[in-house]
Order: C-alpha cells, then sequence, then structure tokens
C-alpha cells in the first residue's frame, strides 16, 4: 500500500526533477568544471589549470573597480527606489482614491511588460537626438544631454528603467500586506494622537517589516543578475564604464568566447550572492519576529 | 471629568441602520455599559464616541464641547479593544508612553504618569517586554494602563474582556470594578455578557435592533425591565414566558396560564388595571418559582422533564400543558424523577406582565 502510494508520489515529482537535474543542476557542474580548464573555442583541449581563471578574474581591475561597483549600486538604487516608490503608490492605492481600479491596473502595466521591450522602449525615449526625454528638454529651452554616452547618465537611466519595471511588483506586495495588517493598532494610534507620519513610521513600517524584509531580499538577489536593462540601454558601455555582473560574464563567454573564464566568474559570482543574500537575510530575520 | 451626551444619534450604511435615533446621557465619572446581542449596534455607538465612525445623524456632545467633526486624536478620550490593540513591536514602556509621546509630553512626566499607572495594574516587571510575551491578562492590563496614562476625559471599553477565558475574565471584572474606584473617569463599557454588564455598570443600556429597549441601574433593569427583550435578555437562566388571560375577579385578578391559574392582589397587579379579559404574556424568573410536591393554591400544575445538577443548586424544567418552564434554585440533595408531579408559584409581586402585540412591560 504504502509503495504503491511512494511510487505515485515519486511520479508526480520525477518529471519536474528530471528536467531540474538537466537544465540546472548538470550544466552548474559543467560550467563549474570548466571553471577550473582552459576551456574555449580555440583551444578544444580543455586542460585542467586549478584556480587560474578565478586568479584572472579577481586581479582584473575592471572587475573590482567597476562591475563589482557597479553592480551593488544598481542594487542598492535600484531596491531603495523602488522600494520608495512602491510603498508610496501601496500606500495611496490602501487609502483609496478616485477611479481607484484605472489607477491599479495602469500602475501595473510596466509589470506586464517584459524587460526587453521596456528597455528597447526606455533606449528610444532616452535617445539623444530623436527621444521623447530631449524633445521636451528643448522645448523648456534646457541642454540636451547625450544620455547614453556618458558613464553616470547612463547608469541613472539604466537604474530609472529598472525602478520603473519594478515599483510596481513593490507596490502590489505591499499593498498586499498592507491589507493583511489589523486595523485596531491603527485606531488606536489615532486615539494616541498619532499624526499621519507617525502613524507610518511607528505603525505601518515596524508592522509590515517581515513584508519589506522579504521583498528586499528578493529583488536585490534578482537584481544582482540583471542583464537586459543593462544590455540593450548602454551594453555596458560608454567604454564598459556601466557593466554589471551578468554583462561581465556574458562578455567573457559568449563576446570573448572564454568559456572557462566566464564560468569561473559566473562561480565567484554565486558564492557573493549565496554570501551576501544570507548575510541580508539573517539581518532581516532579526527584524522579522515582530508583528503579531 | 466630563458627560458624553449623544442626542437622536443615527449611523446608516446604505439603507441599513446601524444605530438608530439614540440619545443617551452618560453622566460625569459614571461606569456606563452597553449591553446587547450582537449586531445591535452597541460596538458602533461606541466608535461614533470614539470619532473611529462618522455620525451620519444627531449629535456627540464631550463635556460641553460638540465632537461630530473632532477627529479622535481631539476628542480626549481613550478607549480598550477587544483584541488589546497593542503595539506588538514596542515594549509595555514604550506602548504606554505613545499617546503621551505624540502629545509632546516630556519624558520627565511621561515616567511620572508610567510609574503610577505600573503601581495600579502592578505591571512594575514586565516594563521591558514585548506584547507578545506576555498573557493575556498582562497584555489587558497593559491596554488599560495606555488609558490611565493619558488622564482622558473618557474612557472606552470594546468587549475587553470576551478573549480572556471565564476565570480570568471574572479576576479581570473585579479589577476593572476597583480600577473605575481608583480613577474617577467617565467610562462606557460595551459588552454582550449580561453578567459583565449587571456587575459593572453604575447604568445599563440595554440595546436591540440598533435601539435602545431601556436604561436603569442593573437592579431596575432586572427587577422591571421595560420590555419582553430586556426581561428576556438579563437575567440567567433566562425569564419564561407564559401566554396568559387576565380575568377580574373581586378584589383582585386571575391570570389563567398553561397548567393553572395564579390569583393577584390588585396591589401587585398595578400593570393589569384596565386589562381585564385581555390576552398578556406573564414572565416568570426560574430564580422566583418555587416548586411543591403536593397541591397548592395559586399554582400551576406540570410534570418535571429534565433536571440539571449544578451541585449547589438544580436546574428543573418543568411541562405545564405543552410550555416550557424553567425553574432555578432547587435544593440540589430533592430527587426529582422525570415524569413527577409538580406545582409551581410565585410571589404575586414578582411576575411581570408585557403586552402580547407591543411586547412592553404593562406597569
Amino acid at each position: 500500500m504504502i509503495g504503491e502510494r511512494l511510487s505515485f508520489q515519486i511520479g508526480l515529482i520525477l518529471p519536474s526533477v528530471l528536467v531540474l537535474l538537466l537544465f540546472q543542476v548538470v550544466p552548474i557542474f559543467i560550467g563549474t568544471d570548466a571553471s577550473f580548464r582552459r576551456w574555449s573555442l580555440y583551444d578544444p583541449d580543455k586542460t585542467w589549470v586549478g584556480l587560474e581563471h578565478y586568479r584572472y578574474v579577481l586581479s582584473d581591475t575592471n572587475f573590482l573597480f567597476t562591475v563589482l561597483p557597479n553592480t551593488f549600486l544598481l542594487i542598492v538604487a535600484s531596491v531603495g527606489l523602488s522600494l520608495a516608490l512602491g510603498m508610496a503608490v501601496a500606500l495611496l492605492l490602501h487609502r483609496g482614491i478616485a477611479a481607484q481600479r484605472l489607477v491599479q491596473t495602469v500602475v501595473l502595466l510596466p509589470l506586464m511588460i517584459g524587460p526587453v521591450i521596456a528597455s528597447t522602449m526606455m533606449r528610444w525615449t532616452f535617445n539623444d537626438q530623436f527621444g521623447v526625454v530631449n524633445a521636451f528638454l528643448g522645448w523648456l529651452g534646457l541642454g540636451q544631454p547625450a544620455w547614453l554616452a556618458d558613464r553616470w547618465y547612463a547608469f541613472g537611466v539604466i537604474v530609472f528603467t529598472d525602478v520603473w519595471i519594478w515599483t510596481p511588483w513593490f507596490a502590489l506586495l505591499l499593498l498586499a500586506g498592507l491589507k493583511s495588517l489589523p486595523k485596531e493598532p491603527f485606531e488606536a494610534a489615532a486615539l494616541d494622537a498619532a499624526g499621519r507620519w507617525r502613524i507610518f513610521t511607528h505603525i505601518t513600517v515596524p508592522m509590515l517589516r517581515p513584508v519589506i524584509g522579504v521583498c528586499v531580499v528578493i529583488r536585490a538577489i534578482d537584481c544582482f543578475r540583471t542583464f537586459d536593462q543593462v544590455w540593450l540601454l548602454t551594453g555596458g558601455g560608454p567604454a564598459r564604464s556601466t557593466e554589471v555582473f551578468s554583462i561581465y560574464v556574458f562578455m567573457e563567454a559568449f563576446q570573448n568566447l572564454n568559456f572557462a573564464r566566464g564560468s569561473a566568474a559566473a562561480v565567484i559570482g554565486t558564492l557573493i550572492i549565496m554570501v551576501a543574500g544570507l548575510a541580508l537575510y539573517a539581518l532581516i530575520n532579526r527584524f522579522m519576529d515582530v508583528s503579531r | 471629568m466630563a458627560e458624553v451626551v449623544l442626542r437622536d444619534v443615527c449611523k446608516r450604511y446604505g439603507s441599513y441602520n446601524a444605530v438608530d435615533n439614540v440619545n443617551l446621557t452618560i453622566r460625569d465619572k459614571e461606569f456606563l455599559v452597553l449591553v446587547g446581542p450582537s449586531g445591535c449596534g452597541k460596538s458602533t455607538t461606541l466608535r461614533m464616541i470614539a470619532g473611529l465612525e462618522d455620525i451620519s445623524d444627531g449629535t456627540i456632545a464631550i463635556g460641553d464641547q460638540t465632537v461630530n467633526d473632532l477627529p479622535p486624536r481631539d476628542r480626549d478620550i481613550a478607549m480598550v479593544f477587544q483584541n488589546y490593540a497593542l503595539y506588538q513591536h514596542m515594549t509595555v514602556y514604550d506602548n504606554l508612553a505613545f499617546g503621551l509621546r505624540n502629545r509632546k509630553v516630556s519624558e520627565d512626566i511621561i515616567k511620572t504618569e508610567i510609574d503610577r499607572a505600573v503601581d495600579i495594574l502592578g505591571l512594575r516587571d514586565l516594563l521591558k517586554r514585548k506584547p507578545r510575551e506576555l498573557s493575556g491578562g498582562q497584555q489587558q492590563r497593559v491596554a488599560l494602563g495606555r488609558c490611565i496614562v493619558r488622564n482622558a476625559k473618557v474612557f472606552l471599553f470594546d468587549e475587553p474582556l470576551s478573549n480572556l477565558d471565564a476565570k480570568l475574565r471574572a479576576h479581570m471584572r473585579l479589577e476593572l470594578k476597583r480600577l473605575h474606584r481608583r480613577v474617577e473617569t467617565t467610562a462606557v463599557y460595551v459588552t454582550h455578557d449580561q453578567v459583565e454588564a449587571m456587575t459593572l455598570g453604575d447604568r445599563v443600556v440595554v440595546m436591540n435592533n440598533s435601539r435602545i429597549e431601556q436604561v436603569g441601574t442593573p437592579w431596575e433593569i432586572y427587577s422591571r425591565p421595560s420590555t419582553r427583550f430586556v426581561a428576556s435578555f438579563i437575567g440567567s437562566p433566562a425569564m419564561n414566558f407564559l401566554d396568559g388571560k387576565v380575568k377580574r375577579n373581586g378584589s383582585g385578578y386571575h391570570i389563567h396560564a398553561p397548567g393553572g391559574a395564579f390569583h393577584v392582589s390588585n396591589e401587585s397587579a398595578r400593570g393589569l388595571v384596565g386589562q381585564d379579559g385581555r390576552d398578556v404574556i406573564v414572565g416568570l424568573r426560574p430564580e422566583h418559582i418555587r416548586l411543591h410536591d403536593s397541591k397548592t393554591d395559586n399554582a400551576l400544575h406540570g410534570r418535571v422533564e429534565l433536571t440539571e445538577q449544578l451541585g449547589a443548586e438544580q436546574l428543573v424544567e418543568v411541562i405545564a400543558e405543552g410550555a416550557r418552564i424553567m425553574v432555578s434554585r432547587v435544593e440540589a440533595e430533592r430527587e426529582l424523577k422525570p415524569g413527577t408531579p409538580v406545582y409551581l408559584t410565585v410571589e404575586p409581586g414578582q411576575l411581570r406582565y408585557f403586552d402580547q402585540a407591543t411586547e412592553q412591560a404593562l406597569a
């Protein structure tokens, strides 16, 4: 009886286990193995070279002083801004505004647009000759910068695009969080003469902390892997100055066709994000035991 | 410190009247209890006093100020919620201090106030704890403390004891009573529990179907209920109601009821004057009925249906011509087998009469 039950259960999970094994686990092993060998198209011997590629990546000034700082700057800026904006939108929707349903739908639109399309849209929006942003600035009589040709302007456009895409996601989850909070503490606070801002800082945020924590961890880890936006907007340029981690790996592996070096960078990235993610999670977990 | 006056207060949700034309004056330093079944409008009334619900019609005044358009923060009231509504992420001390800090009270004064409240409530050792580390009773005390430190004009209680177990509830009831004697403040207390209403209230307001049925001291409510609803709601076990017919008989009246007839002298039947020949509802409290084994004058005849042994007393259900009559305070050791014939008598002064159509008391 139990054997039949067990085999049924195995039968249920087997397909997904197979897919995971074939397309996730096996490639991870192949990739990790590749990172220890000389493995490129022009050198098919796959000679074992130990940590040579790791040494290269970790001493690559571009990786250390441009790619990693860019990646973390993007995480901090994008997650921070979309959290703040998403919170504002969620609070607005929670309080109730005119044309609530319409606004809610419009606000969610960016979520339904693929990052590739959004990025392409933004590239044209910020195009220095044909873009609507510069047209508007010209109409105001202001300067018209070449947005994607300057490092910090370009980086700003990347952050802007990422925030545009992800704000609705924060808004949606935070709104769900807000709706699930008990209303009595808020009523008690109203009787306790707390103003709006004090209610927000002393009641809402502490009670929402678990939701905020989970959102930030998920998004931060996800942001570490950002590829589409940067690739389409700047391609890591001008002069590799906006390159982030995923672009670096992609360039090494598929532009320079040095699979081993790309794999090594990817493994390093995985380790970084594992440590950072666990640390972030532990940090947030300390605040987690808060509400109720 | 303040009187609360409700004048023609209504609360409507669309076409539904949650509170219908409530007129009520809560006297200074009075402990007033709003009691009624769920959905009767008592909590909504309380929340309108607090400012947590808009008033659809009428006015509410606290002290000599109409508060209809004042936000809760400006009404100088404090409230205890059913689930305590403590700030879970703050320590007990910060919970108590929050309302004062919002009012820009200096930390020195806050400390003094909290010290005072903590001594009254015995919370001294819990100040550094978070609410979730406290028992239900302790959390309730913190919620009370939040009111005490505020020195508010009016205390509002929204079923504060209903989340506690029976034993703790009885204990907290006494504490509340003691507290009110110590911190003399106008208090409005909402409950569905008639025992709480009777024991705590200086006066009790019985509500039903969005309206006030009766206002009075606990004794008035119990001894002279103004409607059949009040009579049935207050008292445990509930009052028995029998269909009766009034017959004039020389110097007094006869009440014909299932299982027999009572003779009621003129003095003890003020309510029946002019009711000759009318059908009425007769109300008998279970605790006022005496049970006799042998035939007695002015008694209803019936048979024992069931007995419930409570140790200190017995509850006996008697069937008299199809009508069920509950009798309480029957000696525990008395043996009453189902089917035993019994005779029920009541002091005439303790009978209540209600109009069959309006269910208003005839008195």
